[in-house]
């Protein structure tokens, strides 16, 4: 796998930011460590573009917002890529596993979540096409 | 001078090894033969485990190989993103370069061959499936009883029997999970007031549900993607004994490129990867095993031939999540069989052909499989990850390979290979029939969730160098001789003539047998 250049400084504020809107809370060191260690061998990733998408997400405070909004409008494919790396590394972690696996079912809860999510997710598209159009994305 | 060397050491290649064996012949083996490398350690539960351990190598790999689908432009099917797995697709785009247009080719260059990533679904031919082949399933049966008995097979007799053939010496079926028990329990209280054209039953898969031949039965941890578990068959295993007992002469390290042949045997041509030397071996006869596309690749290099387009069959294929409403709220069960634990058949008027459906739990992936292809933002999917997913199971649906015009395969100059496919353009609007039969038993979908299968992605490559009755250039006869040829012959799925929608391994590894059988029976002669 090749690499791209490194930018160190960008990689830690996004792994940062994307781990924030994921989960809320700060990133453990050694996801930090493991997502720009990964980063590095996108091969999707071509400096040109990564300069951009480094400037662009640095100027944005809700990156989940962006994300969902160039999810469906197909721009910024790089940060969905971005996020799913990090789930995927974050779902390795021991402390991590009742983000993903919760252990006693509830239909509320569950139902709950949904209604929640889907408005959330009304939000953050609203709010991210607002972004994408000021940051000319 | 062996008497038989077989090319390739995936399941035709080992079935075909067996059969010699039993014939009293010692073939030759040759292949690359990668083998997996470092294999971490396993937990008796995954999901356990992943509460207390750091599973990084387990689930990502020190190289990150875990991530290839989303890193590099390797696309592989889900289980193939197993960095344990690595191995089977190591080196596959340097050894046989491929231009591909509308076609994801998989290939495997490691000892057993893809088979050490399948899903094991082991599915007999019928006389139905082999309507468009030069034999009858009473020429394949008795391979398929033998296989069955060595490999240990769970399946029962059901609705699907009809279908699936005989149940001899069938170990017992796996254990359902929660969810597909429901779906299971319903279809059989209801079927009979249900359309007749729709069938389900109990899988049948080469996975142990009882210890058999030195392997394990299921253990039921959800590990089966991320670890070599041996009661999951892998003819790799056969192979291995076959080759301590010195029934198999196995050389590995070798890419085999071509071969001529005179009125003596066949002589074959093959470079060893180490040295780059080329190096030759002879035979009285040979068997080509090396996956479809590779073994046509070798036919054409054979005869120098950069014009001929070959076709390519592969089973079109959809993916449809079924959303269980009854289990919604249920925490995740984490000792489900994350393997196809119930079958489907749909003769289906709409598609005017049978099709077959592969029900399974989604347990054994990654949550992060399925964080990308959810509606909500981030955080929203994490939840319907934790929420949701628990009362979901996914069907994958397999059309015949006549249901899309075949793809070709043509060799190039510099040695590439160009395979053009066409997009999978499977007509959704045809399902109505089928997702309302589904809601019935408790199982939600909408045409906008399914998935349409890439092309080359549902990895039942077949029908380069078919068997035909009067064999034309480029077929083969009844016994897969290649027609111009008088000691070659086709073993594995390039030769099947048509692909019905069912798994073809093991039609596969009972038609290698029954080849190897002619041809041990002509060396005798001669």
């Amino acid at each position: 796998m090749s690499s791209v250049p490194s930018q160190p400084e960008a990689q830690e504020r996004e792994a940062v930011k994307i781990y924030k809107a994921l989960f809320g809370r700060g990133i453990p060191d050694k996801l930090k460590h493991r997502f720009i260690e990964a980063s590095k061998l996108d091969r999707s990733a071509h400096a040109h573009s990564l300069e951009r998408y480094y400037r662009i997400i640095g100027g944005v405070r809700d990156l989940e917002a962006l994300e969902i909004a160039g999810r469906y409008t197909h721009k910024l494919p790089l940060l969905s890529q971005r996020f799913q790396l990090m789930v995927f590394l974050a779902e390795a972690l021991p402390e991590h596993r009742s983000d993903f696996i919760k252990k006693r079912g509830s239909v509320i809860r569950g139902v709950g979540a949904v209604i929640a999510g889907a408005l959330r997710t009304g939000y953050k598209f609203s709010k991210g096409m607002v972004l994408l159009r000021t940051r000319r994305v | 001078m062996f008497e038989a060397i077989i090319v390739g050491s995936g399941a035709s290649g080992v079935a075909a090894a067996m059969e010699f064996a039993e014939c009293g012949i010692t073939p030759l083996m040759i292949d690359v033969g990668h083998l997996a490398g470092h294999t971490p350690s396993v937990p008796a539960n995954l999901y356990e485990y992943r509460g207390q351990h750091d599973c990084f190598d387990l689930m990502i790999g020190g190289r990150y190989e875990g991530l290839s689908n989303i890193l590099t432009d390797r696309q592989v099917p889900v289980k193939l993103t197993a960095p344990y797995l690595e191995y089977v697709t190591r080196d596959a785009k340097h050894l046989s370069p491929l231009d591909e247009a509308e076609f994801k080719a998989i290939q495997s260059f490691s000892l057993g061959g893809l088979a050490n990533a399948w899903g094991a679904g082991l599915y007999r031919f019928t006389d139905d499936d082999l309507e468009a082949f030069p034999i009858a399933s009473g020429d394949l049966d008795p391979y398929f009883d033998k296989l069955t008995a060595a490999i240990g097979i769970a399946g029962t007799a059901d609705d699907l029997t009809p279908f699936l053939g005989s149940t001899e010496h069938l170990q017992r079926p796996h254990r359902l999970s929660r969810n597909i028990s429901a779906l299971y329990e319903r279809y059989q209280r209801r079927s009979r007031r249900l359309a007749g054209s729709v069938h389900i039953g109990r899988a049948r898969v080469g996975i142990l549900t009882e210890a058999h031949d030195g392997r394990p039965a299921f253990a039921y941890g959800g590990t089966e993607f991320f670890h070599e578990d041996r009661s999951i068959y892998s003819p790799r295993y056969t192979l291995d004994r076959l080759v301590d007992d010195g029934k198999v002469v196995l050389h590995r390290g070798l890419l085999v490129e071509s071969w001529t042949e005179d009125e003596t045997g066949v002589r074959i041509f093959a470079r060893d990867l180490a040295t780059q030397a080329s190096t030759t071996f002879e035979a009285r006869t040979l068997l080509l095993a090396a996956g479809a596309i590779n073994t046509s690749k070798i036919v054409l290099q054979s005869h120098d031939d950069y014009h001929t387009s070959l076709p390519l069959l592969e089973n079109p294929a959809l993916q449809l999540p079924l959303i269980l409403p009854g289990a919604f709220g249920q925490p995740l069960q984490t000792d489900a069989f994350g393997l196809v634990q119930l079958n489907l058949i749909w003769d289906s008027t709409s598609y005017a052909t049978r099709l077959q459906g592969s029900i399974m739990e989604i347990t054994a992936p990654r949550r992060g499989e399925f964080f990308a292809s959810l509606p909500y933002a981030a955080r929203g999917n994490l939840a319907l990850i934790r929420h949701l997913l628990p009362a979901m199971i996914v069907m994958q649906l397999f059309f015949p390979g006549s249901s899309q015009e075949p793809g070709t395969l043509q060799l190039q100059r510099n040695g590439r290979l160009t395979i053009t496919g066409h997009p999978n353009t499977l007509d959704l609007k045809k399902l109505q029939f089928l997702l309302r039969y589904l809601r019935k038993l408790g199982a939600w979908s909408h045409p906008r969730l399914i998935v349409r299968v890439p092309t080359g992605h549902a990895v039942h490559y077949a029908g380069s160098l078919p068997m035909r009755e009067a064999p034309a250039r480029y077929q083969c006869d009844a016994t897969g001789r290649l027609h111009g040829a008088q000691n070659v012959f086709i073993a594995d799925s390039a030769s099947f003539s048509d692909l019905p929608a069912k798994n073809m391994s093991f039609a596969m590894m009972a038609n290698a047998m029954r080849i190897a059988h002619a041809v041990a029976a002509q060396i005798r002669r001669t």
